[in-house]
Formats: C-alpha cells, sequence, structure tokens
C-alpha cells in the first residue's frame, strides 16, 4: 500500500476532515486504482459519506490531500465533477418532472451522449411507461433507480456511488450487481460505500473498511474470502471419528453423532478426509465476510477505542 | 467551463418550471385583473356616482359684498378638480360643481348633517368690518372640498378689502393679472412644457415602483428556489453535472424571465385598461378620462428604461440567488434576504426625495450608482435633461457592478449550496473562491 501507483484514480494521503472541532475523517490514505471495483464499508455514521463528499469538492479538507483521476479535489473539483458520475446517498429530485425529463436535464448539463441509459434502464426494468411518470409518484426504490441511471447514463470513467443498493428490491439489488458486472469487465473504475457485506463481498476486487472516522483496513476480497473461516456441521451415521483426523477443523465440539467446528484455510484436505460411506449430512455454512470482519475487529477491538459517530 | 449552454438549460427548466405552475397562472391572472380593475376606478366611480361634485350651499349673511360668492366658490371648486377647466364658463357645464346661495341657514346646516350637502359656508362681517368664513362639512384637513374653499373665501376677503380701499373691481382685476412667465430650460432640445410634466411625475412613480416590486418579488422568487433545492438536496445533483456559476446564471435568468413574463402580462393589462378606459366612459357618459397625458417617449428613452430595469434587476436577482444560498432552510430566507431588501428600500426612498429636486447635486451622484441608478437614473431622466454621456457611464457602472456580483455570488453560491446546517462565514467563502469558476 506504499506509494502512489500511476494509476490511481482515486489517490488520498492523510486525509483529514474535522466539522467543528469533530473529527468526521481521521488520517485516511488510499488508492484505488483504474478499473477496480472498490468497496467501502463501514457503519452508518462512520464517514463515508463525508469522504465522497470530501472527494467531490463539496466538503473541503481540513488537513491531507487528495486526487481524483488526477486532479486536485481542493482546486480542480469542478472538473473532477465534470468527470464522475455521483449518485448522492438519500437522493432527492424535482418531484414536478417525470422520470426521462431529470435524466434528460442531467444529461444535458453533463454534456455528454447518454449512450448507456438504454442499456441501464432495460437492467433495473426502468420501461418507458414508468419513465413517463412523474416522479412524485415514484416509490423510494424507482428514484433509487433513476439516481444510478443518471450515474452512469454518460459512462463517465470514475463512478462514486454512495450506497447504491439502498431502497432496491433484493431482485434490482441483483440487477444492479449486473451493471457492475458490465462495468467491470469494461474497465470503468467504480467507488461505491456500503454497509452490506454480502453485496461488497459479492462485487468488490478490494474493500476499505472504514469506523469512525479512521480507515481500519483495506482488503483484497479474494485474499479475505480464502483465510476466512467457515462453520461445519457433521453428522454420521454411528460414531464420530476422532476430531484430530480432520485437518482444518478448530473449536470442535462433538454430541453424540454431531460434530460441530470452524474451518479455516483450504477446503479440499478437509473434503478428502471426511469422505465416508457413514457421512450422513454435512452444512458448510456460508461464511460471510461479516464474520471474517467482526473477527479481524475482535483482535483489535480494546486497543482502539472508537467513537461511535462520526459526525 | 464554459457559461453555456448549461446555464440556458438551467433557465429553461427554470422558467417552464414556474410558468406552468398553476399559483404562477393563477396569480398571473388575478394580477391582471386586478390591474384592469384598477384603472376602471375612475370610470367606475364616475359611473356609481361616487365622484360627483360636491354641493355646497352659501349663507351670505354679509350682504355687502360685491363679489359673487358663490361663482367664486364653483370656479374654484371646478378648476380644483379639473385643472383644464375653462374659468370663463363655469356654472353651466354639466352642473359640475353644484353651488347655491341659501337663506336658511338652520336647514342647510342640518342637510350637511343629514349627508344631502357636502358643506355649508356662512359668510358674516366681524365688528372690524372684515369678512368672516365659517365651513360647515367634514373636518379633515386634506378634504379636497374645504381647501377649495378655504382658497375660494382668501380670494373673496381680498376683493372685499380692496373694494373698501377704493379699488374698483376692474382694476383689483388687473392686479391680479398673472405676469408673462416663461422658463427657458437649460438643455435646448428639451422642449417639455408643463403640461408634459404632471404626467412625467406620476410616469416617474410608476417607473419607480415597477422597479421596486420587481426586485423585491422577482428577486424572493430566486432565493426561494436556491434555498428549495438545497434544502431538498437536488443540489447535490445539479452541482455534479453542471457549475456553480452555470447552475446561477441559469437560476437567475430562468425565474428572473418567468417573473418578467408576470410582470410583461401585468403591464400589458394596465395599458389596455388605461386605454380602455375613454371609450368605456364615454359609452357610459361619466367623466372617467384620466386627469393627465402621458409625456411621449422616445426610442432613447424606452431603450434606457428597458436597460435600467433588466440590468437592475439582473443585479439584485443575482445577490438575491447568492442570499438564498446561504441558508439551509426555506424559513430562513426572509432573514438573509434582509440586507439586499435595505438596499432596494433605500434607492426606492431616494428616489422619492428626488423628485422634489432632481437637479440636485446629489441625485446626480446617486444615480450614477449601481444599486441606485436603476431607480434615480430612469427618474432622472424623465424629470430633467440628462446628457447621453452621464446615461452611458451610468449603464457602464451598472454592468461592471453586475459582472463583480455574478463572480462574487457564484462563490458564494458555490461555498452555501452543500453546506447543510453550517453557517457559511467569510472564510468558507474565501476558501471556495480558490475552487469555483
Amino acid at each position: 500500500m506504499e506509494g502512489t501507483p500511476p494509476t490511481a484514480v482515486i489517490n488520498t494521503r492523510a486525509l483529514t476532515k474535522h466539522y467543528g472541532s469533530v473529527p468526521a475523517l481521521t488520517d485516511l490514505t488510499l488508492d484505488v486504482a483504474q478499473g477496480e471495483i472498490f468497496g467501502f464499508l463501514g457503519p452508518n455514521g462512520a464517514g463515508k459519506s463525508t469522504m465522497i463528499r470530501t472527494l467531490l469538492g463539496f466538503l473541503h479538507a481540513t488537513s491531507g490531500s487528495a486526487t481524483v483521476l488526477g486532479r486536485d479535489v481542493a482546486t480542480e473539483s469542478v472538473e473532477i465533477r465534470r468527470l464522475t458520475g455521483y449518485l448522492p446517498g438519500g437522493i432527492a429530485l424535482y418531484d414536478s418532472l417525470n422520470g426521462e425529463q431529470v435524466l434528460d436535464y442531467l444529461a444535458d448539463m453533463q454534456g455528454r451522449t447518454p449512450h448507456r441509459r438504454q442499456q441501464l434502464c432495460d437492467r433495473l426494468e426502468l420501461p418507458t411507461s414508468v419513465l413517463k411518470r412523474k416522479v412524485r409518484d415514484y416509490s423510494r426504490g424507482m428514484r433509487q433507480k433513476i439516481g444510478v441511471v443518471q450515474a452512469l447514463q454518460h459512462d463517465p470513467e470514475l463512478a462514486i456511488l454512495d450506497e447504491p443498493t439502498e431502497g432496491l428490491d433484493p431482485l434490482m439489488q441483483q440487477a444492479f450487481y449486473a451493471i457492475l458486472d458490465d462495468l467491470r469487465r469494461e474497465g470503468r473504475t467504480v467507488f461505491f460505500s456500503s454497509h452490506v457485506l454480502s453485496e461488497v463481498e459479492r462485487l468488490c476486487d478490494r474493500v476499505g473498511i472504514i469506523r469512525a472516522g479512521r480507515l481500519m483496513a483495506i482488503h483484497d476480497v479474494g485474499e479475505l474470502l480464502a483465510r476466512r473461516r467457515r462453520r461445519v456441521t457433521l453428522r454420521w451415521r454411528g460414531a464420530a471419528p476422532d476430531p484430530s483426523t480432520l485437518p482444518g477443523l478448530e473449536d470442535v465440539q462433538v454430541d453424540g453423532n454431531r460434530l460441530i467446528g470452524t474451518l479455516s484455510g483450504e477446503v479440499a484436505g478437509f473434503i478428502r478426509s471426511i469422505a465416508s460411506p457413514n457421512l450422513d449430512d454435512l452444512t458448510i455454512e456460508p461464511a460471510s465476510l461479516e464474520e471474517a470482519f467482526l473477527e479481524y475487529y475482535a483482535s483489535d477491538e480494546g486497543s482502539d477505542e472508537p467513537q461511535r459517530d462520526g459526525r | 467551463m464554459d457559461l453555456f449552454p448549461n446555464a440556458l438549460h438551467v433557465a429553461r427548466r427554470e422558467y417552464l418550471f414556474r410558468v406552468r405552475g398553476r399559483a404562477f397562472v393563477i396569480t398571473t391572472a388575478l394580477l391582471a385583473l386586478a390591474i384592469i380593475g384598477v384603472t376602471m376606478v375612475p370610470t367606475l366611480l364616475g359611473a356609481l356616482g361616487v365622484a360627483d361634485p360636491p354641493t355646497v350651499a352659501i349663507d351670505v349673511q354679509a350682504d355687502d359684498i360685491t363679489t359673487d360668492p358663490v361663482l367664486t366658490v364653483q370656479t374654484a371648486l371646478i378648476i380644483g378638480a379639473d385643472p383644464s377647466a375653462d374659468p370663463g364658463s363655469p356654472p353651466l357645464e354639466g352642473d359640475r360643481a353644484r353651488v347655491t346661495r341659501t337663506d336658511d341657514p338652520d336647514a342647510a346646516a342640518q342637510s350637511v348633517r343629514d349627508g344631502e350637502l357636502d358643506a355649508l359656508l356662512t359668510i358674516t362681517r366681524d365688528a372690524d368690518d372684515e369678512l368672516e368664513f365659517e365651513f360647515l362639512g367634514s373636518a379633515s384637513p386634506t378634504n379636497m372640498t374645504r381647501l377649495l374653499i378655504t382658497q375660494a373665501s382668501a380670494a373673496i376677503a381680498i376683493a372685499d378689502r380692496l373694494e373698501r380701499a377704493g379699488i374698483d373691481p376692474r382694476q383689483s382685476a388687473e392686479l391680479f393679472q398673472p405676469p408673462s412667465f416663461t422658463a427657458v430650460p437649460v438643455d435646448p432640445d428639451d422642449s417639455r412644457n408643463a403640461e408634459d410634466f404632471g404626467g412625467a411625475f406620476i410616469l416617474t412613480y410608476a417607473v419607480v415602483i415597477l422597479t421596486f416590486l420587481a426586485i423585491l418579488t422577482y428577486g424572493n422568487w430566486v432565493a426561494q428556489s436556491v434555498a428549495e433545492e438545497k434544502s431538498g438536496r437536488v443540489m447535490e445533483l445539479l452541482i455534479t453535472a453542471a457549475t456553480p456559476r452555470q447552475l446561477l446564471t441559469g437560476k437567475v435568468l430562468g425565474t428572473g424571465a418567468a417573473g418578467l413574463t408576470q410582470y410583461l402580462a401585468i403591464v400589458v393589462a394596465a395599458v389596455i385598461g388605461l386605454v380602455a378606459n375613454g371609450p368605456i366612459s364615454e359609452a357610459l357618459g361619466v367623466a372617467g378620462e384620466l386627469p393627465f397625458s402621458l409625456p411621449s417617449l422616445g426610442p432613447v428613452m424606452l431603450l434606457g428604461f428597458a436597460a435600467f430595469f433588466l440590468l437592475g434587476f439582473l443585479l439584485y436577482a443575482t445577490l438575491y440567488a447568492a442570499a438564498g444560498s446561504m441558508v439551509s432552510r426555506i424559513e430562513d430566507v426572509q432573514q438573509a434576504v434582509g440586507p439586499l431588501i435595505f438596499l432596494a428600500m433605500g434607492g426606492y426612498l431616494a428616489s422619492f426625495t428626488a423628485l422634489n429636486d432632481p437637479d440636485a447635486q446629489w441625485v446626480a451622484v446617486l444615480s450614477l450608482v449601481p444599486f441606485f441608478s436603476p431607480y434615480l437614473m430612469p427618474a432622472r431622466m424623465l424629470l430633467t435633461s440628462v446628457g447621453i454621456g452621464e446615461i452611458l457611464l451610468a449603464l457602464v457602472l451598472l454592468v461592471a457592478v453586475l459582472a463583480a456580483a455574478i463572480w462574487l455570488a457564484s462563490r458564494i453560491y458555490s461555498a452555501g449550496v452543500l453546506m447543510y446546517g453550517q453557517r457559511v462565514g467569510i472564510r468558507t467563502i474565501w476558501r471556495a473562491t480558490r475552487v469555483a469558476r
């Protein structure tokens, strides 16, 4: 994580923002590479939106520096905003216009052909009949869809999305994931914030974890998934075998013919070791990043007493 | 980034949003109807008989006076109500002021109390042979009938004193012959005469009041709509797609254009009302025509008025937008625009003072100062002769200050629009100056 890669699209150095005397961001140093899908993860009030708004020049950092697309956020934010697609958290639109008019209006001002719009509307199931309705009649989810479309319709080099799946139903969340997959294939850079671990796990190349304004860690998602522990439940016909014959299994509890434990590291060896005609049932719980993170935090929770609220 | 076309996109949305709104349509229609109603007031009053000439009874107990008090009072009342009336042929024409002599003062006094008569004037002679006048009627010192009768009484008393001093009526008529008096304007091209002046005076009032109302009303629209976007957080989307300067300019132009649309509708309605007034009152057979004639205005004058009005409006509207961007809640808008209202009011009040002395030095100086020139320069142009050089200087200064205001306002705006719940201080604005373009 040392040094600035030449292709860094977002680059912050010791970025700090205080609201009066209340710290919202502290010493945040971070690089996002060209073509990367970067997840910015943290609980509500951790400083995610403050970070995003500082990157777009809406807020001025108290100290530290940041560049986006090679431009300084303190002096070139106008240019940054022109090149970036932005979805604000808790989006507001003009109630008196219809969806299409909002998109046209913003596209006119973005100054680039909205050639992705059709594709995005198809993915998010925004048919013309919906686009012709006034925004004031839209549900929360429909507004959010319009927000996603306007942020990406002009195919910006960089998309900064503040909690993009907020308000979308599970089906539409999947549709949004598919959109990010498209962007990833085309080498676009996306920086998005979330407090939902599973979606970060599903979408991101790397994830930064923020808490009380401090960047706790930056992880490669693949690596994290490989390292994490899984909860395993086994049941045999007859007595359970000696746990020591099962490689990688820890914290084992034996309950008659049932055996519960945590598996970490490589899976293949463990599977070979349990292959037996007596194995009656096997559950490997879809261990989530959540557990991985909890585990991560558990180790340094005491040393770094966080302020719960970043504001 | 270029100001256009984004500013025009913004302006177009603002304009259509305003003009298509139900509130706008209804308000405009009501105001237009109201203004037509106002222009019809003289005709309506005539038709309803409210504007009937006053009825006055005169009880002459000093029966040795040689002048006819009835004729004098009648003439005063007619000329006072209508200066263009010919004093030579007063009493018969439409019986415009009904003045009668009475021998029964008690009955006449009762009629005044009953409202059948407007006033009773009693003329007596005191111990020193001086005439005494007693007026029974409205006690209000500004009552027109009372004022005119006071003047007539003075004339009767003077004629009576001259009579007693041995000057015969023919001589005294010569005594009161007005002298020959010619006003030569400094500017030889200034061909306006006294009759034009009355109209010019009224037109000046109209121009000043209309400018003031436009600034206050539509400036407020601009501030409100900025605050609305900010409090509704639509601003976050807009500010990503367009620059603060584009948004500000578009907002001022769009909302301003909508305001001027309403304005134009009202002015057109007023003109229709004024023009239609004559024929209508004629058809009704009542006196309803305007008591003055508007001065004819050359194209330079009209262009000048339009330029001062538009530039002045833009200047104030730009600052109103900046003020609107400094608050987070719509309720706080009034507070933020307070200083601007004072500024606008200053020019407004100054121009009323200037009406009495349009050639004063301070008026000339103030009419060049940008925040006041939109009021004072048109007023001076109407009331006195102003060199074209002075007008152009005032315009150039106005444009320069407008440019500076846009510069400053877009900085306040970019600092202000996204700071929710934060006070926008000088420091924030200064920091924003490094960023905004």
